[in-house]
């Protein structure tokens, strides 16, 4: 792979990364802005959004360590960002999709749980986990199911030479 | 299982095409549903733990201090800030009731939600002893979540609220609390409801009037006016001198300039908000979240809208005509 090639996976691989932790901030982001600019405390909201925040480095890291891993020991670039592709528009969907599911359709049952003290913090990071997991089991079943199958001779056409990036 | 012969290109397509269709789709819904995520007020609110000293207001034959706020019925973070700032209002300075513009339950039932959505944010207010009054919204039975009348019913029997519509005297004013929705919709429970008004209006004694109800005959926000409500109720309200109406249905503040000698108050921002504008009805508008506080002495009255930081968002007055 050609120096510039290198720094261009590379990047594409941290923007990708932060696009993950992106679409996990932005619901949280939101309600705090819109919030904030109803008069609301400025701290208002902002727990949230440091609870997307930490569920969404961690998993942007794994995002991109995975997809380091898959570029440089398959021989299928594409399908690593096809599959890749995929998850973060299932992590999008889910992310917001969730919060409406829970909080507009279980809105008496979350209230209850707040009133015997549960934090609506443990909800909100339950969801995002259960986005994340999501997000990932899609990325590797169709990174799995693109896989070609193995030649008659024994050679294995998944496993390329190798890039030389890191 | 891996695929065989041409398989792996055909997927490929197929997998690019989902990934094509699906940022489409989803960039589209996420726009929406974080619109709607915006104006909600979804993430549950903790209980309001303020202690009130009961029973402080001061009501006289000449003076009335009352609050009033619409559309809070969420149980969320920004209902319980609301009503958080509404108690400390009271504690500064006491008022006797609160008068609820509509939609007090969201996201559900009544019958489910009451403790989450009117007990636990006012319950400072509720343990002092304000008496807290309903004009009946659309949120509030029929076309959300509830079983029709029954949930109306039941809204009703929770607050003590007499009926769908009613009239009580505190101090100099003289309160007509209306069903708006069953005046929009027509027909004989409109005609019925606009015949008592009328009557009841007519021998009316008190200094002032003031009409309470959720859809606003004078709106620049989301909804707008209530043509449908205006054109049957006006000129009842013309002919008989009311000097104050009180909505709530759009989520944001709104002061009219006097029309027809009425001046007509938007405080619908009781826990959502939307964007509002300006018309020529408009005196001043703000989508802010707020509550508001109304201080009657006399022949003069005083109003404040009162944002949910404790800011002051406007101001008016009226001499008694």
């Amino acid at each position: 792979m050609t120096r510039v090639a290198t720094i261009l996976t590379r990047t594409g691989i941290r923007a990708f990364a932060a696009l993950h932790v992106a679409v996990l901030v932005a619901p949280a982001a939101m309600l705090a802005l819109a919030a904030n600019k109803g008069g609301m405390p400025a701290a208002h909201g902002w727990d949230l959004v440091a609870a997307s925040t930490a569920v969404g480095l961690v998993h942007g890291r794994t995002v991109a360590r995975r997809l380091r891993r898959e570029l440089r020991r398959s021989a299928r670039p594409l399908d690593a960002w096809i599959a890749a592709g995929n998850g973060l528009i299932v992590l999008a969907a889910f992310a917001t999709a969730l919060f409406f599911l829970l909080l507009g359709g279980y809105a008496p049952e979350l209230a209850a749980a707040v009133n015997k003290g549960w934090h609506v913090l443990v909800a909100w990071t339950i969801l995002q986990l259960v986005a994340v997991a999501v997000a990932e089991a899609t990325h590797r079943e169709l990174f799995r199911w693109l896989r070609p199958a193995t030649p008659p001779d024994g050679s294995d056409p998944a496993r390329g030479t190798g890039s030389e990036f890191a | 299982m891996a695929s065989r012969g041409p398989n792996p290109t055909r997927r490929r397509v197929l997998g690019g095409v989902l990934a094509a269709g699906g940022t489409l789709a989803t960039s589209t819904g996420l726009i929406r549903a974080w619109d709607q995520l915006r104006s909600e007020d979804l993430i549950p609110g903790e209980p309001v733990e303020l202690a009130l000293r009961p029973d402080r207001w001061h009501t006289t034959r000449d003076q009335l201090s009352f609050a009033a706020i619409g559309d809070c019925g969420s149980g969320g973070r920004k209902a319980v800030a609301v009503a958080e700032e509404l108690a400390r209002s009271y504690r500064a300075a006491p008022f006797s009731s609160v008068s609820l513009l509509g939609d007090i339950c969201y996201y559900g039932p009544i019958s489910q939600r009451f403790d989450e959505v009117f007990r636990r944010p006012f319950a400072p207010l509720i343990d002092a002893g304000l008496a807290f009054e309903l004009a009946i919204g659309n949120h509030d039975g029929d076309l959300w979540f509830g079983e029709g009348v029954a949930d109306v019913e039941a809204t009703l029997e929770r607050l003590g609220t007499p009926s769908r519509y009613y009239a009580v005297t505190r101090g100099p004013v003289d309160f007509f609390y209306l069903d708006s929705g069953t005046i929009a919709s027509g027909g004989p429970a409109g005609d019925r409801q606009l015949q008592w008004l009328e009557r009841s209006l007519a021998e009316s004694s008190s200094r002032w009037t003031i009409v309470c109800l959720h859809h606003p005959l004078y709106s620049a926000g989301a909804h707008g006016s209530a043509t449908e409500v205006s054109a049957r109720l006006e000129p009842i309200l013309v002919a008989n001198g009311v000097d104050l109406v009180l909505a709530g249905h759009d989520h944001h503040y709104e002061r009219s300039v006097p029309v027809h000698g009425i001046t007509h108050i938007v405080s619908g921002a009781g826990c959502k908000l939307t964007p509002v504008g300006s018309r020529w009805h408009t005196a001043y508008a703000e989508s802010t979240l707020q509550f508001l506080r109304i201080d009657v002495d006399g022949g003069r009255l005083q109003g404040r809208a009162v944002g949910v930081d404790g800011r002051r968002v406007d101001r008016f007055e009226l001499t008694h005509r």
